[in-house]
């Protein structure tokens, strides 16, 4: 905590923090929270415009947007979260490695990440979500496949930078096996910028599994999710735009505070990349 | 010339992710839960039955180890040779070069729009720090930067088309019908453009040579064009070379989203029917045209800064 007080936190990263774990907990709780059964089709109320009955409107098969919508929210934001979790595991694994023993493991793991760096990474994602047949786990695969290799990069030269130090030899000299140093030692030094990373990474995997959605790769219908809610109201833009437009702006909002609280993090822990 | 070696360095470089891309690309249909060969026996529209399939798996050699499938499809695919469509039979290579165009029109005009509003706004932006365009443009960079394409894609049809009536809903494949594609992927990647070229500009202004020639009493008009625009290019050819990869992802969701018959339409048709064959000389093109795309930024560099020797 101490430490945390040293770092002189301003308001406004408390501020999007906050907000931050509202919507989580909201999510988790999403399921109490619905004014609707977000899957109740009601063939009577079908594409009604928002109301009092109905906040956002209904949608195609007069199902609740509201209701689909904070339901969504939780595959949004959790499936985000997860896929950072992987990609950033298994990134800083392949870097530090890499970047701590050098030499030949650092030459294959290396011409590794530069393949799956070669493909244009939606191109990829598309690719394999769409030979994988789609779903959500697959989607997920399909972009963990294209962000890994970022945080390898990061992890590797922010490991070859620090693997001089001289602290880094006393803990050689000392004895501390490679393990005890890469997890002990150079992990703690090298995480600033790589939390960093995957807090603005939020919001691109939301986009991205969304995208994925809305080409119809990702969440199978009828599981609400921002994405295909968007995709689906594509067809009736005309005559009844709240059915794109409802979730659509929820998920900007929610990526605007994301995206917000990355900026303001990078500020403190990484000031040197933080832009003018 | 030292450029030269770094060059033919750099193609040496290719070989082992060429081979890298194709080999994953290969192996993607490999692991996709639905067989190739019933697949195609049943274009037709009929079940096929057992013996029928296990007749196509032989003839289209998927009885073979692994390898020596992947092997024959590499030597193929050296000639130019994608294979055949499951469904139509048609060469792979005939379908991408009749979509191809139509992507590329789409990528270049996207790339055009982005250049010509990004370089100058940014660039206004830096030399007038804290004027009110600076503060707009940079609401506009935040909320821009929050955007998916296709929630912009969305919006500019609903604006576009369904609310002013501008621009026919349904695209004809002619240059109206490019617009709205090529406006919503120059949206997504101006946000990101003019932030950044704003920040080069900004560090630029702030250099000794900067201040050296306002000191001799250059005026700053020409201090920006003549000095800081050349110095900036970097960042510019930087930002385009990244981009690409984006931008081709890109073209599936707004072709979809617009109907346009580009390649990303095609790759997503081919994924509903399961036609593998085009989704795999999808994948291979356009990482191919993206290597070669970072390839020619790197050059540029030692172009625009003689000081960058390696590459």
């Amino acid at each position: 905590m101490d430490r945390l007080k040293k770092l002189n936190i301003p308001k406004s990263l408390w501020i999007l923090g906050t907000i931050i774990i509202i919507l989580i907990i909201l999510s988790l709780l999403s399921d109490f929270l619905v004014p609707y059964d977000p899957y109740e089709t009601c063939p009577e109320h079908v594409l009604q415009p928002p109301s009092s009955h109905h906040l956002l409107g209904t949608d195609a098969h007069g199902r609740d947007i509201l209701s689909r919508i904070i339901v969504g929210s939780k595959t949004s934001i959790f499936s985000a979260f997860a896929l950072i979790a992987l990609a950033a595991g298994i990134g800083t694994t392949v870097g530090l490695l890499g970047g701590y023993f050098g030499g030949k493991v650092d030459t294959v793991l290396m011409r590794v990440t530069d393949v799956f760096l070669a493909f244009p990474d939606m191109v990829l994602a598309i690719a394999v979500a769409g030979i994988l047949g789609g779903g959500l786990v697959n989607a997920m695969i399909a972009i963990l496949a294209t962000t890994w290799t970022q945080y390898a990069r990061l992890a590797r030269s922010s490991t070859i930078a620090i693997k001089e130090e001289t602290f880094i030899q006393a803990a050689k000299l000392s004895g501390c096996s490679n393990m005890r140093i890469m997890l002990r030692h150079i992990l703690p030094n090298i995480g600033g910028p790589l939390i960093v990373t995957a807090t603005l990474h939020v919001s691109g995997m939301m986009m991205g599994i969304a995208g994925l959605s809305f080409l119809g790769l990702g969440v199978k219908v009828p599981q609400a999710e921002w994405g295909s809610m968007i995709s689906e109201g594509k067809k009736f833009l005309q005559t009844s735009p709240w059915v794109a437009l409802a979730p659509s702006i929820v998920m900007v909002l929610v990526i605007m505070v994301f995206n917000l609280f990355g900026d303001k993090l990078r500020d403190i822990l990484d000031p040197k990349s933080a832009e003018k | 010339m030292n450029m030269k070696k770094n060059i033919i360095k750099r193609l040496v470089q290719f070989i082992p992710v060429l081979i890298g891309i194709t080999f994953l690309t290969f192996s993607l249909m490999y692991i996709s839960p639905s067989n190739p060969a019933s697949v195609k026996a049943s274009a037709g529209g009929i079940t096929p039955s057992k013996e029928v399939v296990e007749e196509i798996k032989e003839e289209m050699g998927l009885n073979r180890p692994f390898l020596v499938q992947y092997v024959s499809w590499l030597g193929n695919l050296a000639k130019g040779d994608m294979g055949s469509s499951y469904i139509t039979d048609e060469p792979v290579i005939d379908k991408l070069m009749v979509a191809l165009p139509y992507t590329l029109k789409m990528a270049f005009l996207s790339m055009a729009i982005t250049l010509i509003f990004s370089v100058p706004l940014g660039v206004y932006m830096a030399a007038h720090k804290g004027g009110i365009v600076d503060f707009l443009l940079r609401i506009f960079a935040f909320i821009g930067n929050a955007l998916p394409n296709f929630i912009i894609g969305i919006f500019l049809l609903y604006l576009c088309s369904y609310k002013l009536g501008l621009i026919p809903v349904l695209s004809t494949g002619g240059w109206i019908g490019v617009i709205l594609p090529s406006l919503t992927l120059a949206l997504v990647m101006s946000t990101r453009y003019i932030r950044q070229i704003r920040a080069a500009t900004l560090d630029e202004l702030s250099k000794d040579y900067v201040i050296g020639l306002r000191a001799r009493g250059i005026s700053e008009h020409n201090i920006l064009f003549k000095n800081v625009l050349k110095n900036i290019m970097v960042t510019v050819i930087t930002l385009t070379g990244i981009s690409i990869g984006s931008l081709l992802g890109g073209t599936v969701v707004v072709e979809m989203i617009f109907n346009w018959p580009g390649l990303g339409h095609l790759v997503m048709e081919a994924i509903g029917k399961r036609d593998y064959p085009i989704v795999q000389g999808f994948v291979v093109w356009l990482s191919v045209a993206f290597m070669l795309v970072n390839l020619l930024t790197d050059i540029s560099y030692t172009w625009f800064n003689p000081k960058i020797k390696e590459i």
